[in-house]
């Protein structure tokens, strides 16, 4: 038994306000997915659970010409698909389809994904790859901070004592010319990946990569961006180059040194780093250009 | 009509799926209290002190007790080599030190924690190798030549300090084998292979509730594999006569022989006594997976002596059973895996030197298909790289190595009921053998493999059952047979209904119980079909019998002429009959009464067999009989991730009668679940200080739905070959499932992307590497 007190705000601001009250005792609880293993294991012992369910305006998933704004507690269950409606995200799609099962995505929020800061969080990877932005807000009003930023470490994030993680931003690109893309392995279905890796890229009119972003995960303590590889692509020739998306792979897994995970040493993460990194830049080439 | 070879749905079907079946951990006594372990942090570390008094006086622990509270008796299974809580030393991370009964389980941990126990760090050791070695750098248990030991081992000129089983099989001339190979142009083919660290992960972990009586006699409810193995282990560590022991079986949530003893429930009835309490303990998973037995790795050198035209002529292997910190379950192992070194076929020489170590690891214990689902690895991928090297098809090079019926193996088991040939033959059909796998696009490649097994189940044992008979021609059978899970309930009341000529719904079972039920020897080695099944016959024969003669007199005819069936009696021949409940008067208040006596079957069906002499693995018929079964697999590989998809599915088994066809399905398709899962991706890892690094669900890997092939790429095939002495001709089917699968599944991996992985599991990342190296060496690492 979990002895702590629950309390269920109905707003983001009564909710801010009872993590100030609480302090370091209080963590928030939405879809409760990582929230219970983290009890259950002892690892997490809070005073206090605040429990967002009930609190309103974070369940939309707004597009404008900027971009797809996603609220805290979208379940990944509404995400899965997403890229149908919002042709952008189909990097996400990519990655909700795959975590976890159908009754744990039921539950599962996205903000919870991204605040649990798991090392082989895939979603931050993809979130990443988009170059998506998280809102948080607090007492003291609202701040954005780009997800690279968020996540700094295994299980730890940028999110300061009160804060509420409240959106995601994802930005648009142009569709005819840019997109992203990613790809896992995990030893089971359902499993956390091995690796991920997810990987955008936009195109210059001549085909030529105008930029591009690797971001590699469970390689470290959070995302890891792959900026060797980055260098050897942009600027030059990818569509159909075979050999150049090779040699990125390559240069991305070069650029990683993970510790190793009982069923899955560091080398193999390695060699997985350079196949993955390659599947994600051709596939994302493909919808670029189609 | 007749029930037995009909699929009859389960009579515990409805109580499991609406929840009220009633498991360990369902059940609440009044003022019960419960039970954690304090466990050893180290591997292998001398106790110096144990302080209990903080955890004493925590409001809510109720008692709390160390070695020093329990009896000094050592314990196991045929090397008692294992105190209940470790008394001097610990021997393997987890090993239970003290234990505290409380209000609650979370007061109960949390006064675990304020033990304090003073340890002396000791040089662990983990490499059986090393372990096994005259002079190794560490020694397990210095007093070993004191304990109690209740099976011979091979002689040695000096014993390995670590090891603790020794098994020898000398037939035929093996030298004159290899020779002839070398002489005569055949092939002398010697390979390595291991196994790997694999739990029986039962959807119940291990649990007890334990509850004294005034009188002094102890009850407890434990979901195990024998009520009176526990039985009798309970008197023995708790220092009671076995009368004063009761031992209630309710329902059980797997057990894959992972749930043979009940250490836990000695301990919990410990602390019940201290406590004057009753004392429910249930393992956490993590509990469960780390410091309950394993199936603990084997490591296999085979050496195979065959000629130009692919017979086999002679086999030498060394194996050590790579044991952990007590002999445990796994004591037999060594012996009863040298079963499948002659396997199915003939073999004129076999030289077989098998071993168990001792090392600061989880104790090695029981999981389906002991012993023979680890030789099977070694001995079904040789046959595969003997047909390579011979040019020969796989099935074809079996079958041309095939005893026959009537013929012993090396081992001197009779092959009877020998249908070996029927189900490689089946399962190649099925999977369709002589069409080649199609290519597919890199970096994937298609591969079929095949295997054959043989699955003895051990002798001497034996089985008894009770059958009563109740005035409205209902019978009520009374067996100590547990079901785990694989349906023997089911099956046994099949019996029963078509022996009495009854409904499923008029026989009612009265399950494990010691104070009312007789002795079974175990739910394990595939046995209760065979002989609880036996048993269950004889007693209803028994019961017909006293029916018989009390129903002469009234029809006025010999017992012989008459027949019972349908709750009525009749004389053969004519229209004379009566009622089952005419045997019966009426008593004034009380209803009914039998008229003379309960009308109560009784019988005990047993199998004999002399012990093999350790120092040559001959002698009489060993085991009670040999199960077969073929299985084939069709894989895809991806060369880059390595991962491994299994397409096809066949598992060809003999069960001699299928006395419930779907039964036997369910162990085709979740015993192939199980082995798939034994053969790509379970695996139990340990850090540098011999702690599970692994301990979840999460991370050791059942395979989930997702990894089985697809419906109809999963079949089950029914082969029925019946054996003389099984009741209806059945055999068992519940291990025979699990030996051919990961053999057939590395072989056709090979033959998808021609490398062989020798350890299991056969992980992505091993795939990965072998065909590295296959790739840098220009050619396959096989054979
Ligand atoms: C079996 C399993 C497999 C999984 N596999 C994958 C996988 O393959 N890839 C992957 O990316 N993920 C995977 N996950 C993680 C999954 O995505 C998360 O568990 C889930 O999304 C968490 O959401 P939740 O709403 O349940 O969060 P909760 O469990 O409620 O919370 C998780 C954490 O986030 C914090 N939190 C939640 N919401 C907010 C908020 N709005 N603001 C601030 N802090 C907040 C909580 O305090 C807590 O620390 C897996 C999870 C499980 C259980």
């Amino acid at each position: 038994m979990i002895d702590c007190h629950y309390l269920e705000p109905t707003s983001v601001s009564e909710a801010c306000t009872l993590l100030v009250e609480h302090g370091d005792g209080a963590k928030v609880v939405a879809g409760g997915q990582s929230m219970a293993i983290l009890l259950r294991n002892g690892l997490s012992q809070p005073s206090h659970l605040i429990s967002i369910q009930h609190v309103t305006g974070l369940e939309d998933i707004n597009a404008s010409s900027e971009g797809v704004t996603i609220g805290a507690k979208v379940t990944l269950n509404r995400l899965n698909g997403i890229g149908e409606t919002h042709p952008t995200l189909r990097a996400l799609d990519d990655v909700v389809r795959g975590v976890a099962d159908q009754q744990i995505r039921n539950f599962a929020t996205l903000g919870g994904a991204i605040c649990e800061a798991h090392p082989a969080s895939d979603i931050t990877v993809a979130l990443s790859a988009l170059h998506a932005t998280v809102k948080l807000a607090s007492a003291n009003g609202e701040r954005t901070v780009p997800i690279c930023d968020f996540v700094t470490g295994a299980f730890a994030t940028a999110a300061g004592p009160g804060e509420l993680l409240t959106e995601v931003v994802i930005p648009s690109f142009d569709l005819a010319s840019a997109a992203a893309a990613h790809r896992r392995f995990a030893l089971r279905a359902g499993d956390y990946p091995v690796v991920g890796v997810g990987a955008f890229v936009s195109l210059d009119g001549t085909g030529n990569c105008e930029d591009v972003r690797i971001v590699v995960g469970n390689c470290s303590g959070a995302p890891v961006h792959a900026q060797e590889a980055e260098s050897r692509l942009r600027g030059n020739s990818i569509v159909g180059n075979n050999g150049a998306l090779a040699e990125a792979g390559e240069l991305a897994a070069a650029h990683v040194s993970p510790a190793g995970d009982p069923m899955a040493p560091s080398e193999y993460k390695i060699d997985l780093v350079s196949v993955l990194t390659r599947e994600a830049l051709e596939e994302a080439i493909t919808r670029a250009t189609s | 009509m007749a029930v037995v070879g009909t699929s009859t749905k389960r009579i515990d079907g409805i109580e499991k799926v609406t929840g009220t079946a009633e498991f360990t951990t369902d059940i609440v006594l009044p003022r019960m209290i419960h039970a954690k372990l304090k466990r050893s942090p180290y591997a292998h570390a001398k106790i110096l002190g144990i302080d209990t008094s903080k955890a004493e006086q925590m409001p809510g622990v109720r008692a709390v007790i160390t070695a020093a509270d329990l009896p000094d008796v050592r314990l196991g299974v045929l090397t008692l080599d294992e105190h209940l809580l470790a008394h001097d030393k610990t021997r393997l991370v987890g090993e239970p030190v003290a234990a505290v009964a409380a209000d609650t389980p979370e007061i109960a941990r949390a006064a675990c924690e304020q033990i304090e126990v003073e340890y002396e760090e000791l040089a662990p050791l983990f490499d059986p190798e090393e372990a096994i070695k005259l002079d190794p750098p560490v020694v397990l248990h210095e007093e070993y030549e004191e304990y109690e030991k209740l099976l011979e081992i091979a002689e040695m000129d000096e014993r390995p300090p670590n090891l603790w089983q020794a098994y020898r099989i000398r037939h035929g001339d093996i030298d004159d084998a290899f020779k002839k190979a070398e002489d005569e142009g055949g092939y002398i083919i010697e390979n390595r292979y291991a196994t790997g660290y694999v739990h029986t992960a039962c959807m119940e972990p291990h649990g007890a509730v334990a509850q004294w009586s005034s009188d002094g006699s102890l009850t407890l409810w434990a979901g195990g594999q024998s009520p009176y193995i526990a039985r009798d282990g309970l008197a023995k560590a708790l220092d009671l006569s076995p009368s004063k022991v009761r031992v209630i079986v309710p329902f059980v949530g797997g057990a894959f022989g992972g749930k043979l003893t009940v250490k836990e429930g000695a301990i919990a009835a410990s602390l019940a006594h201290k406590a004057g309490r009753p004392v429910k303990i249930i393992l956490t998973r993590a509990e469960d997976l780390a410091a309950t037995a394993a199936r603990t790795p084997f490591i296999f050198d085979i050496k195979d002596a065959v000629t130009k035209d692919g017979i086999l002529i002679g086999r030498k292997v060394t194996s050590i059973l790579w044991g952990g910190g007590y002999s445990g379950e796994g004591i037999l192992k060594p012996i009863f895996s040298t079963h499948l070194y002659p396997g199915s076929y003939r073999l004129a020489a076999l030289w077989v030197d098998s071993y168990g170590v001792y090392t600061n690891r989880v104790s090695g214990g029981a999981l389906r298909g002991y012993g023979c689902a680890e030789s099977a690895w070694a001995v079904e991928t040789q046959m595969d790289i003997i047909a390579r090297k011979c040019d020969i098809d796989a099935v074809e090079l079996r079958i041309n190595n095939l005893l026959t019926e009537g013929e012993r193996t090396a081992i001197t088991m009779p092959a009877h009921a020998f249908s070996a040939h029927e189900c490689l033959t089946k399962c190649a059909d099925a999977i369709e053998w002589e069409t080649p796998s199609e290519s597919l696009e890199s970096p994937w490649y298609r591969g079929k493999g095949i295997a054959l097994g043989n699955k003895y189940s051990f002798a001497p044992t034996a089985s008894s059952t009770e059958l009563k008979v109740h005035e409205d021609a209902s019978c009520e059978l009374r067996t100590s047979a547990v079901d785990l899970g694989q349906g023997a309930y089911t099956i046994l009341t099949q019996i029963v209904a078509d022996e009495f000529g009854i409904e499923i719904d008029q026989v009612k079972l009265v399950t494990p119980d010691t104070a009312i039920t007789p002795f079974d020897h175990v739910a394990g080695s595939s046995r209760q079909t065979f002989h609880t099944g036996n048993a269950t016959r004889m007693a209803c024969d028994d019961a017909k019998r006293q029916i018989r003669e009390l129903a002469a007199s009234k029809l006025e005819a010999d017992p012989d002429d008459l027949e019972v069936s349908g709750g009525r009696i009749s004389v053969k021949g004519s229209s004379k009959s009566i009622e089952v409940e005419d045997l019966f008067v009426v008593e004034m208040l009380a209803g009914k009464r039998p008229a003379v006596d309960e009308i109560i079957g009784k019988a005990t069906w047993e199998v004999t067999a002399s012990p093999h002499d350790p120092n040559t693995g001959q002698g009489e018929e060993p085991m009670a009989y040999m199960g077969h079964g073929a299985q084939a697999a069709e894989v895809e590989v991806n060369v880059e991730t390595g991962q491994v998809r299994i397409r096809r599915f066949v598992s060809a088994i003999d069960v001699g009668k299928a006395m419930n066809p779907q039964g036997v399905e369910m162990q085709n398709y979740g015993g192939g679940c199980m082995g798939i899962g034994i053969a790509l991706h379970e695996d139990m890892c340990f850090d540098a200080n011999g702690e599970m690094t692994n301990a979840s669900l999460m991370d050791y890997k059942i395979p989930s739905i997702v990894e089985m092939p697809l419906n109809e790429y999963m079949e089950s095939i029914i082969v029925e070959v019946p054996h003389q002495h099984g009741p209806y001709g059945a055999k068992g089917a519940g291990e025979i499932v699990v030996v051919p699968t990961s053999p057939a599944i590395g072989n056709a991996i090979y033959d998808a992307i021609g490398v062989r992985i020798w350890d299991q599991p056969l992980t992505p990342e091993k795939v990965v590497k072998a065909w590295k190296e296959k790739q840098a060496s220009g050619n396959g690492s096989g054979s």
